[in-house]
């Protein structure tokens, strides 16, 4: 979980979900998936006039005598977009007052429908992967978020800002809450609103890109943002998800979206006591990584982790954290150079990785942090090949005051790829950055 | 008939003659568990180039170990194979058969009181198809390992605490890539299996 903030205090998770609920409507809740799907069909064929969308009984019939392929969309597309239109089919759980895990199913409900009966085109594996698991991860964590920044005691136009601001972050539940009321209804704020230890680290800088000693960025600007929601090793496991972190790059004139990777605990046990001087627990986690740095490499994945999470106490109340985990990359994603079809030019394929963690922290603060991850893919739709990605990264942070901070950062990222008989292609991108940091503690 | 529809009869006669009295003793879904299913189903096996998918059947089998998240939520490790090398049947005179086996994490999720489950999945899939020429030519065998993704339906009817009979239907996905068959590539290539099974739970 490199890139976010954390915090030493030990504390309880808060009780029961982020969203207040007392019922459970499963059936409304199910519905709601499927009306995504009809809303998004009829928007886009009515609409936009899109005619991949004009479904019928015959497009049906022959997508389920065929069965799967897969699609030739662009990354941003299979990697990104799918995964975000997964979470909504996933929420209209949560905001139904499904547990997380009476979500799940939701997710694979609406990706499953769509790819069969929401466009002509015969479904496609990939989309199905991404959208749902996808979806789940990034569902949940938006879930959580839009949380916090709803304020159920709040009125007027205070409250109607919130409400707008969590219906873009997540629409699902917004246009939910709208029709049931909830945007004027005026009560006690669920535990959710304030998960405690919560921070939001935005650091906005300056990048430099260098591929194989070709330079393609310099003194580029770049916004990253940091989020850290608890605590792995000071938050008692309570239920998916109550532990997550999140980090994003975008560069304007970089690609835009660089980065998107986002972690979430799904389950942990504790191998050391809680009041221990050493802690250590075993940990799995749902993993969602986005890459994309245009000109110089792609890399996506859907992963679930199980590593151990360590705790050290150093002198002068700093502390050493670090982490050693193992990855099973369900589905992951890495680009084609110089080849692909369509807009795709990129693989897919299943693989492993491993992580090796340590950071140096003091408080809330951390000030060091070094993270080496190696990803194996092997291809299964595309050229066959097999893909070693590694990346090799370090953030220096010096806090100015309790909010403001600088900081240095750099990356080496190498993939070394085997096309059958043919000489291993091995490329190495490094970025460097450095940046002003303000910590926001909602 | 064969041993698993013996098995299969068997199962569901035990379980409706013990549903009754079972009926009131709450199933343990606590610690450790496993579980052994047999039955049947078929096989679609699709690519990005084939105009029609081919569809073969054949018995299919699985075995599933783990423990206990909470009493309605159970993890675990579930090995799955499907083998219709007793179904082979010809085509255009080309006799192909195909075994399917899928090794994943699975969850169970109990959402009601009751014995009905979802079960969802994800893991590493290994197709084999054998193909043989012609007669007299040695059989060509080539194979794919790729990404395997299950979900699946079920009933576990309680014989007692510690013991169940299951009755489910599962679909599985596997995407294993470009395979080498005869002389030309099928590329991209991914099965479907639907299957049915009855099976016994310790717990």
């Amino acid at each position: 979980m490199f890139g976010a903030p954390s915090l030493a205090m030990s504390q309880s998770a808060p009780s029961g979900p982020p969203g207040e609920c007392s019922t459970r409507k499963t059936g409304l809740a199910v519905g709601e998936a499927l009306g995504v799907n009809l809303f998004v069909n009829r928007l886009d064929a009515w609409v936009l006039g899109e005619e991949t969308q004009r479904v019928n009984f015959e497009s049906w019939a022959r997508n389920l005598r065929l069965g799967w392929e897969w699609d030739e969309n662009g990354f941003l597309t299979n990697m990104w977009a799918h995964p975000l239109h997964g979470g909504q089919y996933f929420n209209a759980g949560r905001v139904n007052c499904l547990s997380y895990w009476g979500s799940v199913p939701l997710a694979f409900l609406g990706s499953w429908t769509w790819e069969y009966f929401g466009e002509i085109n015969r479904p496609s594996l990939n989309d199905f992967f991404m959208t749902s698991l996808g979806g789940i991860a990034l569902g949940e964590m938006s879930h959580r978020l839009v949380a916090t920044i709803r304020d159920e005691q709040a009125t007027g136009s205070k409250r109607i800002t919130r409400e707008v601001l969590a219906m873009l972050l997540n629409p699902v539940e917004g246009v939910t809450r709208l029709f049931r009321g909830d945007w004027k209804r005026v009560g006690p704020n669920p535990p959710g609103h304030d998960p405690g230890l919560f921070t939001v680290q935005l650091k906005a800088g300056l990048r430099g890109v260098e591929q194989d000693s070709t330079g393609l960025c310099t003194s580029c600007p770049t916004l990253v943002i940091d989020i850290g929601y608890g605590d792995p090793l000071g938050v008692d496991f309570a239920e998916p998800f109550d532990v997550f972190t999140v980090h994003v790059q975008v560069s304007p004139d970089g690609g835009g979206l660089n980065a998107l990777e986002a972690a979430g605990r799904l389950y942990q046990v504790d191998l050391t006591a809680p009041d221990a001087g050493r802690r250590h627990a075993l940990a799995v986690t749902q993993r969602y990584d986005y890459r994309n740095f245009t000109g110089a490499y792609a890399f996506g994945s859907q992963s679930i982790e199980v590593g151990v999470l360590s705790r050290f106490p150093l002198p002068k109340r700093y502390r050493l954290d670090t982490k050693l985990a193992g990855d099973l990359v369900v589905m992951g994603a890495v680009d084609l150079p110089n080849g692909g079809v369509g807009e795709r030019s990129y693989d897919f394929g299943p693989g492993a990785g491993v992580t090796v963690e340590f950071s140096i922290w003091r408080g809330t603060k951390r000030f060091v942090s070094l993270r080496n991850r190696a990803e194996y893919l092997h291809t299964v739709s595309g050229i066959r090949a097999d893909h070693l990605v590694t990346f090799s990264e370090f953030e220096l942070m010096v806090p100015l005051g309790r909010r403001i901070g600088i900081g240095a950062s750099g990356d080496v990222n190498t993939r070394t790829s085997g096309y059958g008989t043919d000489p291993r292609d091995t490329r190495q991108v490094t970025e460097g950055r450095v940046f002003l940091t303000w910590t926001i503690d909602p | 008939m064969t041993g698993a529809t013996r098995l299969g009869i068997v199962l569901l006669v035990a379980a409706v003659a013990l549903a009754t009295p079972a009926a009131a003793q709450e199933p343990m879904r606590s610690g450790l568990w496993a579980e052994f299913g047999r039955g049947g189903g078929n096989v679609h096996l699709g690519c990005s180039t084939c105009l029609e998918p081919t569809v073969r059947y054949g018995r299919s089998g699985y075995v599933r170990v783990g423990g206990s998240l909470t009493p309605r939520l159970l993890w675990g490790v579930e090995f799955f194979g499907l083998f219709d090398r007793e179904f082979g049947s010809t085509e255009d005179g080309t006799t192909l058969t195909l075994d399917n086996a899928i090794a994943s994490t699975v969850v169970l999720w109990y959402p009601w009181r009751g014995g009905i489950y979802f079960k969802g999945g994800l893991g590493l899939a290994h197709t084999e198809l054998v193909a043989p020429v012609s007669e007299g030519t040695p059989e060509i065998i080539t194979s794919g390992t790729g990404s395997g993704l299950t979900f699946g339906i079920g009933l576990d009817v309680p014989l007692s605490r510690r013991f169940s009979v299951t009755a489910n239907f599962g679909m599985f996905y596997s995407a294993i890539g470009d395979v080498a068959l005869l002389e030309s590539v099928v590329d991209d290539v991914i099965t479907t299996v639907y299957q049915a099974n009855f099976a016994i739970t310790i717990r």
